[in-house]
């Protein structure tokens, strides 16, 4: 054995990553596969940051206070409606930790960068999913006009409209005329056979890229505009109906090609147990199984770092010593409070001003004891929203009823651009709650000085003109909103490199993508970072 | 290979070098090493065991790389698992993994499933003789307060590490945790799904595959 070869130093890295959020553990885990040495931190004690992670209620409410505009409250009568204590038993006892809270709930299309990317890395071994099992259009502005119907059932159903999942299920819909059957199935071909490589020539896009989405349906296809719209938001999920028609069309093409791939009815999937928090702690593990140190919480703490010859190095609480990477990538916040990226900003101008009069989205969590009838009766399959049993609250698990999202589209006559509200449901198969039980994400769109209005959204969800007797939302044991942040839709952080390997100016990321697809790509990429 | 073998994931916990993995090659492989590495590039390991009862049942075995220092163990780490194996060294003077290994009990408690199979292993049975550190009857005492089953054993001989395995095959529920998606995959609809590999390629949609 040679004498003179040194052991490696412990506190010797090839990479430190700052941050456990979804792109950062993406980056951990490929770094390490490929043979380097990573030291993964993240002051925040749970996998995932104050950004991804899926926290239990009692994490939660002592990491409200870390999170931006955050509150949270057990309304009047919410420890009789679950029963017991139940106050106590979230916030210290076993019963809060039955519970998995995303603070960043989304659904993935089956195809995709990310679901690629868990698959070629082996990471989705680690982690189960549910498809989700029904979306739904929801007009909550028709809902305030008195019911004048007796039949419960057909009133609630009136809300809400279940957007058909199968070539089957269009030609079933009785709304629709067959004329009307006709253009939208001409529609879906379209997109089918799209090819972006010649949609500069194709007759039904040419000069109209970019046109706004919803006027191009009712131009290019003939579409009316209620059709038009539901297209929009319900199959291609846009979040105005403004949205450049090229772009929406190849999106809504993903989408459709993710119907079946998992699900003959479905083309979007959640993880368990809470979502992206999952996908994040998988990544990590598989940095870990390749070797990766993790060091999180308080002891991860930044106390300085500095840029040297040989890269970068840092001193955390965890230990007296400095820790040396020969690069180090984090979030710009990360790096400005590791104190390696100049506080003013990159150089280039720092982030600009949030305006008053910029989108801002409301997120609201809240955990109730079944869906709300107007949901159970508009995804109750097969039964025509007639009859409504006692044992349908009992069918929901065995209807499919686990993971259901609805979307709210904005008023039509809007003026510019407002966006649309989204409400996910995640039942106990996603093991995000107890049995019977659903965690509700809502997320819409406010303005400041507006009061909470996902609340006000989740309030309306549980309370219709005739559904006085009816139970409102149960118990919220936490919620946290108004917040930018947008709820299942948004984009992450982008990441920068600094040290040996990194341009001094912007990473090249470009701008943050708005699914956060492109941060995945840059992940798996890591290595393009190098000159 | 087995006809219908239940699939159970299994945890290993237990301090650095206390022969974690070399229990689990020993058990899965048959194969023991002296200069085993820190364990890198293994996510988990299949074995299949079948009790006296001719009750096959198929391990998913999860093994951790923990840093000495920081234990930031992942919630993921304990979701469905059935059973797990917390491992210490007995030739310890100190007996910090002795101590350890009770540190991760009550992790367990805290995190995992109320209804998981717990065992404690004393590893390096075979350097019993010449320097055991931690007694016997104290770790039995302690496991039988607990309520864990108990084996010591010895990777490089082999001694006792089918014992650790059939032990908890003995203890495990007649059916799967209802959640527990691992192994054959999510049956369509009601069960959850497992992305595999299998799938990723092709565009030929129109088939319902969720096998």
């Amino acid at each position: 054995m040679s004498t003179d070869q040194q052991e490696p130093n412990p506190d010797d890295f090839d990479t430190i990553v700052l941050g456990t959020g979804l792109a950062e553990s993406i980056i951990a885990a490929s770094l390490a596969k490929a043979s380097q040495k990573v030291l993964h931190i993240d002051p925040f004690p749970t996998y995932g940051g104050p950004r991804h992670s899926s926290l239990t209620i009692p994490e939660l409410v002592a990491h409200l206070p870390d999170l931006e505009n955050s509150s949270y409250e057990y309304p009047a009568g919410s420890s009789a409606a679950a029963g017991g204590s139940f106050q106590q038993d979230v916030e210290t006892g076993s019963r809060g930790r039955q519970y998995a809270i995303s603070l960043y709930p989304a659904i993935l299309p089956a195809r995709g960068k990310l679901i690629d990317t868990l698959i070629s890395s082996g990471v989705s071994g680690y982690i189960g999913f549910r498809v989700v099992d029904g979306i739904g259009l929801w007009q909550p502005s028709t809902s305030t006009g008195a019911g004048t119907s007796t039949n419960r059932g057909e009133e609630f159903a009136s809300d809400i409209k279940k957007v058909p999942s199968s070539k089957g299920q269009v030609f079933k819909d009785k709304t629709l005329s067959l004329m009307e059957k006709r253009k939208l199935m001409k529609m879906l071909m379209f997109v089918a056979n799209l090819d972006e490589t010649k949609a500069i020539d194709d007759a039904l896009l040419k000069d109209k890229i970019d046109m706004p989405f919803v006027p191009y349906l009712q131009q290019a296809f003939d579409l009316p505009l209620a059709m038009a719209r539901d297209i929009a938001f319900g199959i291609a999920h846009c979040t105005t109906g403004k949205e450049p028609a090229l772009v929406t069309l190849l999106r809504m093409q993903r989408y459709l090609r993710s119907l079946s791939r998992y699900s003959p009815t479905s083309s979007f999937l959640v993880a368990q147990f809470g979502g992206i928090g999952e996908i994040v702690q998988g990544f990590c593990r598989s940095c870990a199984v390749y070797g990766g140190t993790y060091i999180l919480g308080d002891m991860a703490r930044i106390k300085s770092g500095k840029q040297t010859e040989e890269g970068v190095e840092i001193q955390i609480e965890a230990q007296e010593g400095a820790l040396r990477g020969k690069r180090l990538i984090g979030t710009d916040k990360a790096l400005k409070q590791a104190g390696l990226l100049d506080a003013s900003g990159d150089g280039r101008g720092s982030r600009r001003k949030i305006e008053e009069s910029e989108p801002r989205r409301s997120n609201c969590v809240a955990i109730v004891s079944g869906l709300p009838p107007m949901v159970r009766s508009a995804f109750s399959s097969g039964r025509d929203g007639a009859q409504q049993t006692e044992e349908q609250e009992d069918e929901d698990e065995v209807a499919g009823n686990d993971v259901l999202v609805l979307v709210a589209p904005p008023p039509e006559d809007q003026e510019k651009g407002q966006e649309v509200s989204r409400i996910l449901f995640m039942g106990s198969g996603t093991g995000s709650c107890p049995e019977g039980e659903y965690v509700v994400y809502i997320s819409t769109p406010t303005r400041i000085g507006e009061t909470n209005p996902a609340k006000a959204l989740l309030d309306r969800l549980f309370v219709t003109p005739t559904s006085t007797a009816l139970p409102t939302s149960a118990h919220q044991p936490g919620r946290h909103g108004p917040d930018q942040a947008p709820c299942w839709w948004g984009s992450f952080e982008r990441v920068r490199v600094v040290g040996r390997d990194g341009p001094r100016g912007r990473a090249r990321s470009g701008r943050a993508g708005r699914s956060g697809r492109r941060d995945d790509h840059q992940a798996r990429r890591g290595r393009g970072w190098r000159r | 290979m087995s006809r219908n073998a239940q699939s159970f994931k299994l945890v290993l916990l237990g301090e650095s070098a206390v022969g974690k993995s070399s229990l689990v090659l020993r058990f899965a492989k048959d194969e023991y090493s002296d200069f085993r590495e820190s364990t890198i590039g293994a996510a988990f390991l299949t074995q299949t065991l079948t009790t006296d009862e001719g009750r096959d049942i198929k391990f998913e075995i999860w093994d951790t790389s923990t840093t000495p220092g920081y234990r930031s163990l992942a919630p993921i780490y304990f979701r469905n698992s059935a059973a797990a194996v917390i491992v210490y060294d007995i030739t310890q003077r100190s007996q910090a993994s002795f101590a350890q290994a009770k540190t991760w009990v009550q992790t367990l408690r805290r995190q995992a499933d109320p209804s998981i199979t717990i065992i404690l292993v004393g590893n390096k049975l075979d350097l019993a003789s010449s320097s055991r550190g931690t007694d016997r009857e104290l770790a039995e005492a302690y496991a039988e307060e607990e309520g864990l089953l108990f084996v010591e054993a010895s990777a490089k001989t082999g001694e006792n590490v089918q014992e650790v395995f059939m032990q908890v095959a003995k203890k495990l529920p007649l059916a799967p945790p209802p959640q527990a998606t691992s192994g054959g995959g999510g049956k369509p609809g009601q069960k959850g799904v497992k992305l595999a590999p299998g799938q990723a390629s092709g565009q030929q949609a129109a088939q319902a595959c969720n096998c």
